[in-house]
């Protein structure tokens, strides 16, 4: 029992302190890293409190997938591009500081005073063991007792994906084909097309006898509409 | 253990099954139907309510019955959020109505996913003033407010639209953190998320002057400060001003009302039904909370020339109304009126203030702005768009015989009857003060010159919605009595 203990404050140590790495990294990757292993600290204390299903879930769902979302996010997002999220004033920050360190010692005193303990559910060990492990004893709640809960957290999602999806859209289907006819006028080796995104005027000039600027990548062949994509001269017809 | 599955009584859960029945057809006709022909999809939203509506008649609610093993409990209770909700997502679908096609926002608004996104938080609203349990209330309290960031940022390319959805939804994200908080400390000293469990341990926790334990009083704050949050009271309230003017005008309309429902039907739940032993801790709570909440409402809401950020701080001012309702808490009795003080100042709310909000929608249909400079003269271009205004400034100011003096009324009656004089005293004064926000935008529509070009434009379902709404607070204000005798019924509920 003894060793359980002191198992437990070590994970439960090193999840705060990395949860406090993720609040306090000035960089987000670090942070994200850091939630890693809160994350994984956490689930190592389900091990220990014998629920391994939960364990593994968090694994998977926490450790896997939000992280990777977190991290594409990060990847996707110019950093230089985010608003400055500004601290306030420095009386605002001390007055915000303070109560902070009140809510603090107000958790601390809740949890080091505290005597009450609510009385244990039915699911002994023996209970759970008894129905063939707690992937079976939660299944077997999940479906009979919380089956409400578990219908209405379906909505939620389904609420929130509807939400999501309509701001993340980029513009209405119908809008998006006109701006796409209107902008991807391409022509992939065509004759008659620019040469580079870059105004004509400011390429280098081409140098005698040579109908393509030295240097340079060729970037895709575009026109921004329809009519200029014709207009357009080929490269160098206009420097004769 | 064998598995026990016991057939839920699903007609007890008509009225909400019938929404969600709603979105699912929406969502469908919003797959098949272009986009063009979706303006029918009003009409099928505001059936699908008035049917739900209507079936509240099916079940008998004084029997208190539950299903799901109590997590849903069809009581007193849960009719009244039920009908608010219902009422109040049928108004602020009539002014929405032909707000979202007209063109006012930049980009326009997809029609199928803002109704449906409305009768989610309407649904969530409901299971909320089910709930018999903390993880029910949690869930339909973020059904509800979820749907409505989203909607906030239904005008995706002005800057305030988003500016206030992400305002709302990060503080709302952190006060749902908190909540959650609350409750696994609730759970943890009381073995249970069951609310008659909750207060049964309480119950026997909590006996006598024996001075309350610091985890119970950190339990109790953190789930205050959560839905403090959802309601918006102060200190709480950041998001508010910047999301109601930000959002568009008739999501305003709705989110002023529907969710601050569902708040106060989970404040109710857990704080009178659950915590109810801690009553003697909560109700000072309350009451400051409501104190502060009603003068800081008040008093900023005069310096704004914005009417849809002055109707916003107005709408913290009646935040703190309704929070004294609750403040007035005594007793379990059925002579109690905290609750039902409360639970009618919401039903009159969704009448004035979306119909407020309604008036806005209106002069923005015919290109007029959102300042105060955009009513002048409203009288003598619109003689019954004015008076429509009038009635409802006139009734959230609190003026006789209209449904928002009643509500005020009620709510001073239950504070006297609990002995909180100077809470009584403090919102006669805060009306008063209200009076100058309020009549100063009468003032402008009947005494200054009409500026600013016109463009007439025509808005059926907008206009009858606005003379339901208008009407409503004539009558509902002259005949309150049915319309509070079910609110007072809510005792039966929690007893």
């Amino acid at each position: 029992m003894a060793i359980e203990v002191l198992i437990f404050y070590l994970l439960a140590g090193v999840a705060i302190a990395a949860a406090a790495g993720v609040v306090l990294a000035r960089n987000p990757v670090h942070s994200a890293v850091s939630l890693v292993l809160s994350f994984i600290n956490v689930a190592a204390i389900y091990v220990v409190l014998r629920a391994e299903f939960l364990a593994v879930a968090q694994i998977i769902v926490y450790t896997g997938a939000i992280i990777v979302l977190v991290l594409f996010v990060l990847m996707l997002v110019q950093q230089q591009d985010l608003p400055e999220f500004h601290g306030g004033r420095p009386l605002r920050r001390a007055v915000g500081f303070l109560l902070g360190l009140a809510l603090l010692a107000e958790v601390a005193a809740a949890i080091l005073t505290r005597s009450l303990r609510g009385a244990p559910g039915s699911w002994t060990p023996e209970a759970v063991a008894a129905v063939g492990g707690n992937i079976q004893a939660i299944g077997r709640e999940l479906y009979s007792a919380y089956m409400l809960p578990i219908q209405a957290t379906a909505l939620l999602l389904l609420a929130a994906t509807i939400g999501a999806l309509f701001l993340a859209r980029p513009e209405l289907v119908e809008e998006r084909l006109a701006v796409a006819r209107r902008l991807f006028t391409i022509s992939l080796a065509h004759p008659r097309g620019v040469d580079t995104l870059q105004p004509v005027a400011e390429l280098p000039a081409p140098q005698d006898g040579q109908l393509k600027p030295a240097g340079g990548d060729r970037s895709l062949v575009m026109a921004r509409t329809a009519e200029e994509f014709t207009e357009q001269p080929a490269w160098g017809e206009s420097r004769r | 253990m064998p598995v026990q599955l016991v057939a839920p009584d699903w007609s007890l859960l008509v009225p909400p099954l019938v929404v969600l029945g709603t979105i699912l057809v929406l969502l469908a006709a919003d797959l098949v139907l272009p986009r063009e022909r979706q303006a029918g999809l009003t009409v099928v939203a505001l059936l699908g309510l008035a049917v739900s509506l209507v079936s509240l008649l099916a079940i008998d609610w004084t029997a208190g019955a539950s299903t799901f093993g109590g997590m849903y409990r069809a009581d007193s209770f849960s009719l009244f959020v039920s009908l608010v909700a219902l009422v109040a997502g049928i108004l602020s679908i009539l002014v929405s109505a032909g707000y979202v096609e007209s063109g006012i926002e930049p980009g326009g608004m997809a029609l199928a996913e803002y109704l449906s996104l409305l009768l989610f938080s309407v649904l969530g609203t409901m299971l909320v003033g089910a709930a018999g349990d903390l993880l029910m209330i949690f869930l339909g309290i973020e059904m509800s407010s979820l749907a409505v960031y989203a909607l906030t940022a239904f005008a995706r390319r002005r800057l305030t639209s988003i500016e206030g959805a992400l305002k709302y939804f990060l503080l709302g994200a952190f006060a749902t953190a908190i909540f959650l908080y609350g409750i696994a400390w609730v759970y943890g000293l009381t073995g249970s998320i069951m609310l008659d469990d909750i207060a049964g341990a309480l119950r026997d926790i909590v006996q006598g002057d024996a001075p309350v334990e610091a985890s119970l009083l950190l339990a109790l704050l953190l789930l205050a400060v959560g839905l403090g949050f959802k309601v918006a009271a102060v200190p709480f309230h950041m998001w508010t001003p910047d999301a109601y003017q930000g959002a568009p005008t008739p999501v305003s309309a709705y989110m002023s009302v529907v969710p601050k429902v569902a708040g106060f039907a989970a404040m109710a739940r857990v704080l009178v039904q659950g915590l109810s032993p801690l009553s003697e801790q909560w109700l000072l709570l309350i009451a400051i909370l409501a104190f502060i909440t009603m003068v800081y409402g008040n008093v900023v809401a005069i310096a704004q020339r914005d009417v849809k950020r002055m109707l916003g701080y107005s709408s913290i001012g009646h935040t703190g109304y309704m929070l004294a309702g609750l403040a007035a808490f005594t007793s379990l009795q059925p002579g109690d009126r905290s609750v039902g003080s409360m639970l009618f100042y919401l039903f009159a709310y969704a009448f004035m203030n979306i119909g407020a909000f309604g008036v806005v929608a209106w002069l923005q249909e015919r290109g007029q702005g959102v300042d105060l400079e955009d009513f002048q003269g409203l009288a003598a271009r619109s003689p019954l768009a004015a008076i429509a205004m009038t009635i409802f400034m006139l009734s959230l100011m609190g003026m006789p015989p209209l449904i928002g003096f009643y509500a005020k009324y009620y709510v001073i009656l239950a504070l006297i009857e609990a002995g909180l004089l100077w809470l009584a005293v403090a919102i006669v004064i805060m009306s008063a003060v209200s009076a100058f926000f309020y009549l100063r935008v009468v003032a402008v529509m009947y005494f200054n010159e009409p500026a600013g070009a016109w463009q007439p434009a025509r808005t059926p379902l907008l206009g009858a919605g606005l003379a339901v709404m208008a009407l409503g607070n004539l009558a509902l204000g002259l005949f309150s009595g049915p319309v509070l005798d079910l609110a007072q019924r809510w005792a039966l509920a929690f007893a």
